[in-house]
C-alpha cells in the first residue's frame, strides 16, 4: 500500500505493509538509522520521533497511520532546537553507550516545544525514556542548558494551549 | 617489544603518492585512511585493507592522527581515553586525533587478558596504559628521526611541540610532512615514556570523540549495519534453556512468501531470513512452533533456591555457639539479565574463502574463532568489524550472536543481519548468578570480627567460560570470580574461612557488570553494617577501625564522611547508609540518603568517592560512577529474573523494569588519592551501591533486608526528591 506523508520536511511516499511499525519503515525502508529499536512495545522510548509535533514511540505506530502526517526524526530535527540540544548534550558530555540518546533528544525537544522552561518535576514526568547507562542527571542538566539557550531575550511566553 | 614491528607501525606503503585515499570503512564509524596497495595484499582483496588498519596509528598529510582502539567502546569511554594515551606521548593536540576500532590482530591483545582481544574486567585503561603510550612515544621518536634526517641535524637538537618537530634554527616541520618518511623507519624498541608530572593531556577531561555522532544519530551501532545485498534474520529460541525444537508447522507456506529467503530449523532454535526485518518477524509469527524439554532439566526459581540451600545445609556452618557476640545470617540475590539498551544483534557475510562479521562485540578473539568454526575457514580469513555497542556490561563478551549470524549467512549465501527481539534478549541472556550466602561472624571483646566464616552457594560461572576466559584463570585454584569481593574482607581480623559451593542451576551464566562484586559487595558491606550495629557503633567509625592497613579504603571513607556530613545531624526524616568496597584494583564507596514513609522510599542524594590511582580523564571517571550507581540501583530496588520449567519468566521492560529519570537522585562524585598508574573504573561503582541503600533502609526503619531486590520486602516508590 502506498503511504504518503511528510518526512523531515520532504514529501515522502512509501510502499509498505500498512501494519508495519513506523520504526522499521524509517530504518529498513528509508535508511534512517538514528531512530533506534529497544523494546518494540513503547516502553523504552529509543524509537521516539515527532508525529505532527508530538513525541511518539514509532515502534508502536503503524505506518499506515502516518498517511498525511508530518513526521520528524532525529535526522530532521529543526533549528534552533537542533543546535541548542546538540550543544547542551555535548557540553554536559551526556552519552555513554549513546544508544538511547537520539530518543532522549527527540523527547526533550518535544517537551521544550510545549514547556520552554521545564522544572525538575516536569522533567521527571515527561522524560520517561530509559537509559541503561544511567545518564539521567546529565540529560537533566542538558535540558536546562538547552532551555536557557532557547530562551529569547526578555523571557518566555508559555506556548498557547499548554495545559 | 614485539608489539611494535616495522609493518605494524605507521603503515603506509613507501610507494604511496601525495594523494591519500580517504574512505568510509563500514563499521568503523569514522572516515579511515587506507592504502590501496598496502603491504601484503592486492587491490580488491579485503584482507589488504586490514593491512593498513593493522597499524596502531596513521598520520595524514594534514596532521590528523587516527588511532586504532583495541578495546570495544560500550559507553565506558575507551574510544577516547585510549587515544588520549597515544596523543599524550606523541605530542599532539587532542583536536587532531581520531579513533577507529582495531581489527583482530595479535598486537591489539590486552596484556591483562593474556593477549586476547576481550574488553572486560575494567582492564582497558589499565591493560593498555603502557602499550598505548609506547605507541605514541615510538611514533614521536620516528618523527624526530625523520626530521633529523631531512634537516641533517643531530637528533639531540630536536624537540616537539604539539604536532610539530622544531629546531632552534631550522624552524618547524609538521608531523604530516614527516609521516611518510617516518613510516619507513624501524620503531624504537623501548621508547622513553613521559614522567606523569609532565602530562599535558592525561588527567584532563577531554571531550569524547564519539559524542557528536551519538548525539546526531549517525553513530553506527551493530543494529545499524547495512551491507549490499543484506537480508534480515529473526530468531526464535527454545524458551527453556535445555529445550529443543520439537515441531515446526507451516514452514513451506512461509518459505513461499514473497521476500522470504528461508526458514531454518536447528536443534534448539529456528530462524526466518527475509528481505526486511518486519517481514521476517511476521513470517516467523506465521509458523506453528513447539519446543520440548523432554527429559532435560527444567527447574524453576524455587528449585534453584532449594538446591542452593541444600548445598549450604550440607556444608554446614561454623559453630559459634560459645561466642557471646555473634552474627549468623543468610543473604541472597536472584539471577539478573544485563538489559543492554540495544537488543542482541550481529551481521555476518560468509563468502567463498572468508567471513566478515560486523558485531557490537566485546570479544574479538573468540568471535573470530567461532565465525571460523561455523564457516569452515581458517581464523585468518575472518574479519571482525567492531561497531559501537549499545550497552555491553559483559553480555556482548558472548559469541552466541556471532554463531547465529554466520550460520544464517552461510545458509542463504548473502550477508545477514540478525536482530533479536527484546523478549529473546531478556529470555536468552547469560545471567548474573543467583547466590545464597551464609555468614557466621563473631566479635571479640574489642568489637573486632575475629572469626569470620562465609559459605557461598552459587552456580559455577567460570566453568561455563572455558572458551572466553584467559588461560591464567585456570591456573588458579577455586572459583576466583565467584568469590570476588568476599575472599579477603578487610574487617576480618582473625580466622577467615570463605568457601564457594557450586550448584548447577541449568542456566547460562555470564559476566554481569562487576561480576562477583555485584553480590559479594552487597553481602559483605551489609554484614559489616550488622556488625557495627551489634557492636553499638556508628557504621563509619566501625569501618574506620579496620582500615589502618588499607589507606585507600580510608581515603574513600574519609571523603564520604566529609561529603555526606555523616556525623552531623540530618534534616528530619532523612537517613544515610554507607558502603566501601574494593574491586578491579580500585576502592569505591557510596553514601545513600533516603527518607522512608511506610514502605515508600524516597531518594535524596548519593555521594560517591573513588580511589582509582592515576586518573586519565576525570569526567570519564565521574560518568562511570554515575552510571554504575544507576545500574546498581536497578538491581538493588527491583532487578529480578525468575524461572519456571527451565525458562525465564521476564520478557520486556514491563516485568523487568529499569531505574528511570524520576528515580535518579543527584549524585556527587569525588575522586580521591592518585598514583602513577590507573586502576580499574568501569565496574567499580556497582559493588557498594546495593549495600549502601540497604544500610540506609536499616538506618531509617530498623529493618535489615538480606535479600535483593528490596522491592521483594515490600519497599517501593523510589522517587527522587526534587525541590
Amino acid at each position: 500500500m502506498k503511504i504518503e506523508f511528510t518526512l523531515n520536511g520532504e514529501a515522502t511516499a512509501l510502499d509498505a505493509d500498512p501494519g508495519m511499525p513506523l520504526l522499521w519503515a524509517l530504518r529498513d525502508d528509508l535508511g534512517l538509522m538514528g531512530t533506534k529499536f529497544g523494546c518494540g512495545v513503547g516502553l523504552c522510548g529509543a524509537c521516539t520521533v515527532h508525529f505532527n509535533g508530538v513525541a511518539l514511540r514509532s515502534c508502536s505506530l503503524a505506518v499506515g497511520a502516518v498517511a498525511g502526517a508530518v513526521v520528524t526524526t532525529i535526522e530532521g530535527l529543526g533549528s534552533p532546537q537542533r543546535e541548542a540540544l546538540t550543544e547542551a548534550w555535548l557540553q554536559e558530555e551526556v552519552p555513554q553507550c549513546g544508544y538511547c540518546q537520539t530518543g532522549q533528544i527527540m523527547a526533550a525537544a518535544a517537551m521544550l516545544s510545549k514547556h520552554p522552561q521545564p522544572d525538575d518535576a516536569l522533567i521527571d514526568q515527561q522524560m520517561t525514556n530509559l537509559c541503561r547507562c544511567g545518564t539521567y542527571n546529565r540529560i537533566r542538566r542538558a535540558i536546562h542548558r538547552a532551555a536557557s539557550a532557547l530562551t529569547p531575550p526578555g523571557g518566555v511566553k508559555e506556548a498557547e494551549g499548554t495545559p | 617489544m614485539s608489539r611494535l614491528t616495522r609493518r605494524a607501525f605507521l603503515s603506509r606503503s613507501a610507494g604511496f603518492g601525495a594523494g591519500l585515499l580517504l574512505g568510509a570503512c563500514s563499521g568503523c564509524n569514522e572516515p579511515v585512511i587506507f592504502a590501496p596497495r598496502a603491504r601484503g595484499g592486492t587491490p580488491g582483496n579485503p584482507m589488504a585493507e586490514d593491512a593498513a588498519m593493522l597499524g596502531w596509528l596513521l598520520v595524514s598529510p594534514e596532521g590528523i592522527v587516527t588511532v586504532s582502539i583495541p578495546s570495544s567502546e560500550m559507553g565506558q569511554g575507551v574510544y577516547t581515553n585510549l587515544a588520549l594515551l597515544v596523543a599524550e606521548e606523541l605530542d599532539v593536540d587532542f583536536a587532531s586525533v581520531r579513533a577507529v576500532h582495531a581489527p583482530v590482530g595479535k598486537q591489539f591483545g590486552n596484556p591483562r587478558m593474556r593477549g586476547g582481544q576481550l574488553t572486560g574486567g575494567s582492564t582497558s585503561t589499565v591493560g593498555f596504559w603502557e602499550p598505548m603510550r609506547e605507541v605514541g612515544a615510538a611514533a614521536r621518536q620516528m618523527l624526530l628521526s625523520a626530521a633529523a634526517a631531512r634537516w641533517e641535524v643531530p637528533l639531540s637538537s630536536l624537540d616537539t611541540r604539539p604536532g610539530v618537530v622544531f629546531h632552534s634554527e631550522k624552524g618547524e616541520l609538521p608531523y604530516g610532512a614527516l609521516a611518510e618518511d617516518a613510516a619507513t623507519l624501524a620503531p624504537p624498541g623501548n621508547p622513553r615514556l613521559k614522567d606523569p608530572l609532565d602530562f599535558r593531556l592525561i588527567g584532563t577531561s577531554v571531550k569524547r570523540l564519539d559524542s557528536p555522532a551519538k548525539v546526531a544519530g549517525t553513530a553506527v551501532f551493530g543494529i545499524d549495519v547495512v551491507r549490499p545485498g543484506m537480508a534480515h534474520g529473526v530468531v526464535l529460541q527454545s524458551p527453556a534453556f535445555k529445550g529443543r525444537v520439537e515441531l515446526v508447522k507451516g514452514a513451506e507456506a512461509v518459505r513461499a512468501r514473497t521476500g522470504v529467503l528461508g526458514v531454518f530449523v536447528y536443534d534448539t532454535w529456528l530462524a526466518v531470513v527475509a528481505e526486511g526485518r518486519w517481514q521476517a518477524g511476521q513470517a516467523l509469527k506465521a509458523l506453528e512452533v513447539r519446543f520440548t524439554t523432554a527429559g532435560a532439566p527444567a527447574p524453576g526459581t524455587e528449585d534453584h533456591r532449594a538446591a542452593l540451600a541444600a548445598a549450604l545445609d550440607k556444608k554446614g556452618k561454623a559453630d559459634l555457639s560459645d561466642e557471646p557476640t555473634r552474627l549468623d545470617v543468610e543473604y541472597e540475590v536472584p539471577f539478573l539479565e544485563h538489559a543492554t539498551m540495544s537488543p542482541i544483534n550481529c551481521t555476518a557475510h560468509v563468502y567463498k574463502g572468508g567471513v566478515e562479521v560486523w558485531a557490537p562485540t566485546q570479544a574479538q578473539s573468540s568471535s573470530q574463532e567461532v565465525a571460523a568454526e561455523v564457516a569452515g575457514v581458517e581464523p585468518e580469513r575472518v574479519r571482525i568489524h567492531t561497531t559501537y555497542l549499545g550497552g555491553g556490561f559483559g553480555r556482548r563478551a558472548e559469541t552466541d550472536f556471532v554463531r547465529q549470524a554466520v550460520t544464517l549467512s552461510k545458509a542463504v549465501g548473502r550477508p545477514v543481519k540478525v536482530v533479536w527481539s527484546r523478549e529473546e534478549t531478556t529470555g536468552h541472556g547469560f545471567y548474573r548468578p543467583a547466590v545464597r550466602s551464609r555468614f557466621q561472624v563473631a566479635l571479640n571483646g574489642a568489637g573486632e570480627p575475629y572469626r569470620w566464616a562465609n559459605q557461598l552457594a552459587l552456580p559455577y560461572l567460570l566453568m561455563q567460560k572455558v572458551a572466553v576466559v584467559p588461560d591464567v584463570v585456570w591456573e588458579m585454584t577455586g572459583d576466583v570470580i565467584g568469590i570476588h569481593g568476599a575472599k579477603r574482607p578487610p574487617y576480618a581480623t582473625g580466622d577467615l574461612d570463605v568457601d564457594t559451593l557450586h550448584v548447577d542451576l541449568h542456566t547460562p551464566l555470564g559476566f554481569f557488570r562487576s561480576v562477583g562484586h555485584s553480590y559479594n559487595g552487597f553481602f559483605v558491606e551489609s554484614v559489616v553494617d550488622e556488625l557495627a550495629a551489634l557492636n553499638k557503633e556508628d557504621p563509619a567509625r566501625f569501618r574506620r577501625r579496620f582500615y589502618g592497613e588499607h589507606p585507600r579504603h580510608l581515603a574513600v571513607l574519609d571523603a564520604l564522611v566529609e561529603l555526606s556530613k555523616w556525623h552531623q545531624p540530618r534534616a528530619p526524616g532523612r537517613h544515610v547508609g554507607m558502603a566501601v568496597h574494593a574491586s578491579f584494583g580500585s576502592v569505591v564507596g557510596q553514601v545513600v540518603e533516603i527518607s522512608v514513609k511506610g514502605r515508600e522510599v524516597t531518594f535524596h542524594r548519593v555521594w560517591c568517592a573513588i580511589e582509582c590511582g592515576l586518573v586519565v580523564n576525570p569526567d570519564s571517571v565521574r560518568a562511570q560512577m554515575e552510571g554504575g550507581i544507576v545500574f546498581g540501583l536497578t538491581g538493588a530496588t527491583r532487578g529480578k529474573i525468575t524461572m519456571k520449567d527451565g525458562a525465564v519468566m521476564q520478557s520486556n521492560f514491563h516485568d523487568y523494569p529499569l531505574l528511570g529519570m524520576a528515580e535518579t537522585p543527584p549524585i556527587e562524585v569525588r575522586i580521591v588519592g592518585g598514583g602513577t598508574e590507573p586502576t580499574g573504573v568501569g565496574e567499580t561503582a556497582v559493588g557498594p551501591i546495593a549495600p549502601a541503600l540497604g544500610n540506609a533502609i536499616f538506618a531509617a526503619t530498623g529493618e535489615r533486608v538480606r535479600r535483593l531486590p528490596f522491592s521483594d520486602a515490600g519497599f517501593r516508590g523510589w522517587k527522587a526528591f526534587r525541590g
